[in-house]
């Protein structure tokens, strides 16, 4: 997984709780390289799961609601790091059906052995269907960011999540009149 | 990062322990970083290298394929030019030994003979002709084939031509059988500006197909002048062809297919040739055809506002296409231009003649053909050194030069000898295996008079030598 989902959790951590939260869930989570991460980076998707789960535990709040919490919170810095991929982009279903062709494309350039997620789109009039499978398993988080693209674009728009019977989950939006 | 909350009661020894800790792990992730850095720029750096590298290769191979496009197309054009030299070569060096064996062969047939013989002989010449007919459509090929085909163009009467194309066939389609028919749909006289010797070939060639593939009914050959442009057309009721026969018409070396050579013989150039020739003449040759019913070919060719240009002489190639033509001589009228004629009933017996060739055969040929108008040549040369060496001790009134001779060609001999201050200037005829119009205008412009194409026959060598005593200051 990208170095820069660890840092921005981290950073997140101590924002929303403290410092000394970072601390600790570091210490809890006994990781390889005791917690230092940077942007640049490729870590163990694993790792992050240690540190959630180290977090919910001190923090007593579940660790799918920790994870879609910082997925709207991910949006909001992808907004800042990488604005480029927003120019033009003008509604949330816009640019959720270019994640796949636009943004994958785009990472896969700079890394090409990143493990990437994969939407599969379909659009119809009044909404957007994707169908997310990862092999880590991260629905929550990407519940969290497709909230917080919705979110980002003012709001309008109902995420219902479907779990499949394979571990897939589907994203139904829909327009709200 | 900010600073520990206040708020927590922690031991100053504590947070130390834990500053300590972050200051670790920062600097591990700066490093960590620093690292990844050095990575990412020793990988730029070799794409850099691999691509440039890439681009070197890629600009050599360019330059590299460039070159050898460039070659082949040299050797392409090389090889063609090498084919069409050859051919040309070929057609010369084939026309020389043909000359020896048709003029021969004529003097042969005006010796006494007996019935079989005779046989032999109309044979022979039939045969002789015919491969002649061939040599000069090669020749004529390889020289569309360079885009170095020359016209002449002159003023003449198209349906003078037409008729007198038509006669020269009449014997073989009388023989066959074949009513043919010559409509003009106009007044005579009537001036078209073409090239007259190249459109006769066109009419020989497509009515001498149309009667090759006709074995009954009739053959019509036409022309009209719509709009400014003579409309010529043949018609024949013979076997057709069929479609897949029709694509293949204009392809050299093709014909309706390898039956058809050994039934009609030919070597499937000439419609390429005529295509040629009437595009060249500034018109287009189409056809229609039915299996079974026959074809009709067609082509148009403008009129052109004559300009004072030449006017024909009259029927300058007859006897040379009828021979061409594969029609035995005695079918040929004799010219209609009666001043030749006269002048070729006239003595030649005071005339004194050069006979200048470096081949035997042609020399006995030309001797031979000579003693048969009643003279002889008073010396003989092999090549044009030599003529010239006769030139400084004797007056002539005839030089007969062959064009390709060792030591001196004519050329050369002609341009020298008109250098010369000699007594008497001669009428220099150039008799040469040299068939093309440049050869002609070379010959002319080194200061011959005349020229022949060999094989000479003996009623163009009489009329040359009519024409030579006409132009001769009488003693």
């Amino acid at each position: 997984m990208k170095g820069m989902v660890f840092t921005e959790f981290l950073e997140m951590v101590e924002d929303k709780f403290s410092a000394d939260m970072v601390d600790d869930i570091i210490a809890d989570s006994n990781l390889p390289n005791a917690g230092a991460y940077t942007a640049v980076g490729t870590y163990d998707h694993g790792e992050l799961v240690q540190m959630v789960v180290a977090l919910s535990k001190r923090t007593e709040i579940p660790a799918a609601a920790l994870v879609q919490v910082f997925g709207e919170h991910l949006f909001g810095r992808f907004h800042v790091l990488y604005p480029s991929f927003f120019t033009g982009v003008t509604s949330a279903l816009d640019f959720l059906e270019g994640i796949e062709t636009v943004i994958h494309t785009e990472v896969r350039k700079l890394y090409p052995d990143a493990q990437l997620p994969q939407f599969e789109c379909t659009r119809s009039q009044d909404g957007l269907k994707m169908l997310y499978s990862s092999p880590r398993h991260f629905g929550d988080l990407a519940e969290g960011l497709i909230k917080g693209a919705v979110a980002h674009f003012g709001g309008g728009i109902e995420v219902t999540r479907i779990a499949q019977a394979n571990g897939d989950i589907v994203f139904d939006m829909r327009t709200v009149a | 990062m900010p600073a520990p909350e206040p708020a927590t009661s922690q031991s100053p020894d504590e947070t130390i322990r834990r500053l300590g800790i972050r200051l670790e792990r920062e600097r591990s992730a700066r490093k960590q970083a620093e690292a990844l850095l050095e990575q990412k720029s020793l990988d730029l750096f070799r794409s850099n290298q691999a691509l440039q590298s890439t681009a070197i290769e890629l600009e050599e191979r360019v330059v590299e394929r460039t070159a050898e496009l460039k070659d082949a197309v040299q050797e392409a054009q090389a090889a063609n030019e090498a084919k069409s030299r050859f051919l040309a070569l070929m057609s010369h060096e084939i026309r020389t030994p043909m000359n020896g064996v048709l003029g021969l062969t004529e003097l042969l047939r005006n010796t006494p003979l007996n019935a079989e013989q005779t046989v032999y002989v109309r044979n022979i010449l039939s045969a002789g002709g015919a491969l002649l007919a061939l040599i000069n459509d090669i020749l004529d090929f390889s020289k569309i084939e360079a885009g170095e085909m020359t016209l002449e163009f002159m003023s003449f009467d198209p349906v003078r031509l037409i008729n007198e194309t038509v006669e020269l066939l009449r014997v073989q389609a009388d023989a066959k059988g074949v009513e043919l028919i010559a409509n003009s749909g106009m007044e005579s006289p009537l001036q078209l500006h073409s090239d007259p010797t190249r459109l006769r070939q066109v009419w020989l060639n497509l009515i001498g197909n149309a009667l090759k593939f006709t074995e009954r009914g009739t053959v019509t050959v036409s022309q009209t002048v719509v709009q400014g442009r003579l409309l010529c057309a043949v018609q024949d009721s013979g076997i057709g062809m069929t479609e897949e026969t029709l694509v293949n018409l204009f392809q050299p070396f093709r014909q309706a297919d390898s039956s058809t050579a050994r039934k009609y013989g030919g070597t499937g150039l000439g419609l390429v040739i005529c295509k040629a020739l009437v595009e060249k003449l500034g018109g287009n040759l189409s056809f229609t055809s039915t299996l079974g019913k026959g074809s009709r070919f067609a082509f148009d060719l403008p009129m052109s506002v004559p300009v004072s240009g030449p006017v024909a002489p009259d029927l300058p190639h007859a006897r040379g296409l009828a021979l061409a033509a594969g029609i035995p001589s005695s079918a040929v009228p004799s010219s209609p231009s009666t001043g030749v004629a006269d002048s070729a009933r006239s003595d030649f017996s005071h005339l004194r003649i050069l006979l200048v060739d470096d081949h035997p055969i042609n020399r006995l040929l030309a001797r031979n053909q000579l003693k048969q108008l009643g003279c002889s040549p008073q010396h003989e040369a092999e090549n044009g050194m030599l003529a010239l060496e006769f030139l400084h001790h004797a007056d002539y009134d005839i030089v007969l030069m062959d064009m390709q001779m060792p030591e001196m060609d004519g050329l050369e001999a002609t341009r020298r000898l008109r250098e010369l201050p000699l007594n008497v200037q001669p009428i220099v005829i150039a008799m040469t295996a040299n068939a093309f119009a440049e050869d002609r205008e070379a010959c002319m412009a080194a200061g011959m008079n005349q020229f022949l194409s060999k094989p000479v026959k003996l009623e163009t060598l009489r009329e040359a030598l009519g024409q030579a005593l006409a132009q001769l200051p009488r003693a």
